[in-house]
């Protein structure tokens, strides 16, 4: 069974290698429509932006680009959305996409997908398996990439929430209340910061347990991680009463380890049972090397025969099986 | 005969060139304080420009009572107090970016060492080929 199961794994690691150039493409386009969608859906106030053949041509385009360029195209839709409802709730979201761009994607470019992923697992409820598969296969840099998805993506279910509310103003004074009432919203959304330092907290705790030498460090990392979220989340509830839904809190958990184990298993999947430790040295050095295998399955044994119909090579290949069998069964005929 | 090892090594070696290598030889480029000053001088750069938004949203928030002390010309202590944060946030966003450059361009070496490495490691298996043939004929 578990030979059957790595046969898969093998088979699909391979199919992803030879058709590379078609499913890397393929992957972004599903990411880019998903989210163009998405954004349609909850904040599509434009509507000559929420055409489905223009979201379908903007993702093609995704799928030819970096996936940075992706996330900036992506951007640039939310804003446009956001200008069409109203121009304070847009400059709160050019600030924090900028911040996002001037302090952290800097130092970070290739954490993106991360971010654009966050949004989707929000709806497939696997939020809390992003974090820890940004520990698992990022560096501890990814908790302030995660952070600030978090802080978008709640941004943009306020605005989705109070868009009566936050559509009704001109250019005046009220438009500064407007902007002050966003901010105070942002900023006193506990739940939303207790979400964002949960995420970051769990990156970094993934990352630190995955790189120890222990055997099993990335299930320890995951089942770790997890816990490190669930126990900030209750710490949050019970300390500033944001109201959270514990079975959906369990639940999500539950959903995004299997997501994670997945994860595991096509990321990193070793024998710790054929552990081996040498020890050489050289001029210079005594090294003490400890090799874990990876688990890797052999190719099934095929049998190929050729049957010919001709006589001549069909005396040859029941002289070949003759001779296989001692002559038994050339003997019988 | 196909020589295994020799074939496991220019795979690595194309790998790299086709990867990562490509970005480790432009950082290569550089001398090591030269591309540590100037991705600060860029640091420093945001880090003003974000200090800049952050001011803005602060003072679209804060109108109202910026505009009576603008006109009472009390902003001095307002002053003092963004620029000791302004201060006090350079220092470490410039110390974050100093140790992220560092480290980048030291594992840049220890990548190009590598590939040296095993650059030689070819010579030397196409140096002991040859003399092979050599001492035949």
């Amino acid at each position: 069974m578990l030979t059957t199961v790595f046969e898969i794994r093998k088979k699909i690691i391979e199919a992803y290698g030879q058709f590379e150039y078609m499913i890397v493409p393929s992957f972004k386009f599903a990411v880019a429509f998903l989210l163009i969608l998405m954004i349609n859906d909850h904040i599509g106030f434009n509507l000559g932006l929420t055409n489905k053949l223009l979201g379908v041509i903007i993702a093609l385009v995704c799928s030819l680009v970096p996936v940075n360029f992706i996330a900036g195209i992506l951007v640039m839709l939310v804003l446009a959305h956001l200008y069409t409802l109203s121009l304070e709730t847009m400059i709160v979201a050019g600030v924090i996409f900028l911040l996002m761009l001037l302090l952290y994607f800097r130092f970070s470019p290739k954490d993106t997908i991360m971010i654009l992923l966050l949004p989707l697992a929000f709806a497939a409820k696997v939020e809390y398996a992003v974090p820890v598969v940004a520990g698992l296969l990022f560096t501890p840099g990814s908790a302030v990439g995660v952070g600030f998805g978090v802080i978008i993506t709640k941004y943009l279910a306020y605005v989705e929430q109070n868009k009566a509310a936050l559509g009704n103003s001109e250019i005046g004074p009220a438009t500064v209340d407007n902007f002050r009432n966003i901010v105070d919203a942002l900023l006193q959304n506990k739940s939303m910061w207790i979400l964002a330092g949960a995420f970051a907290a769990a990156v970094v705790v993934v990352f630190l347990i995955r790189r120890l030498e222990t055997a099993h460090s990335w299930t320890i990392a995951i089942i770790v991680g997890s816990m490190v979220e669930v126990c900030i989340l209750l710490f949050g509830d019970m300390q500033y009463d944001t109201n959270i839904d514990l079975t959906k809190v369990f639940l999500g958990v539950f959903l995004s380890i299997l997501v994670e184990l997945l994860v595991e298993f096509f990321c990193f999947m070793v024998d710790y049972t054929r552990v081996e430790s040498v020890q050489f040295e050289d001029d210079d050095y005594y090294y003490y090397v400890k090799a874990v295998p990876k688990v890797t399955v052999s190719d099934s044994l095929r049998t190929v025969k050729t049957i010919s119909t001709s006589e001549k090579s069909g005396a040859g290949f029941r002289d070949q099986v003759s001779r296989k069998l001692g002559g038994k069964s050339a003997e019988s005929e | 005969m196909i020589n295994k090892d020799r074939v496991r090594t220019m795979t690595r070696l194309a790998i790299y060139e086709e990867g990562q290598g490509i970005a480790d030889d432009k950082m290569n480029g550089y001398f090591k304080n030269d591309y540590i000053v100037g991705h600060m001088v860029g640091s420093f750069v945001s880090g003003t420009i974000a200090c800049l938004l952050i001011a803005f949203v602060y003072c679209c928030y804060h109108y109202d009572t910026l505009m009576i002390k603008l006109f009472e010309n009390d902003l001095g202590g307002l002053i003092k107090t963004a620029v000791s944060l302004y201060t006090a946030f350079m220092i470490f966003f410039l110390a974050v970016s100093f140790f992220v450059y560092l480290w980048r361009i030291n594992a840049v070496s220890g990548r190009l060492d590598r590939y040296r490495r095993r650059l030689d490691h070819l010579k030397e298996s196409y140096e002991k080929e040859d003399k092979h043939a050599d001492n035949r004929f």
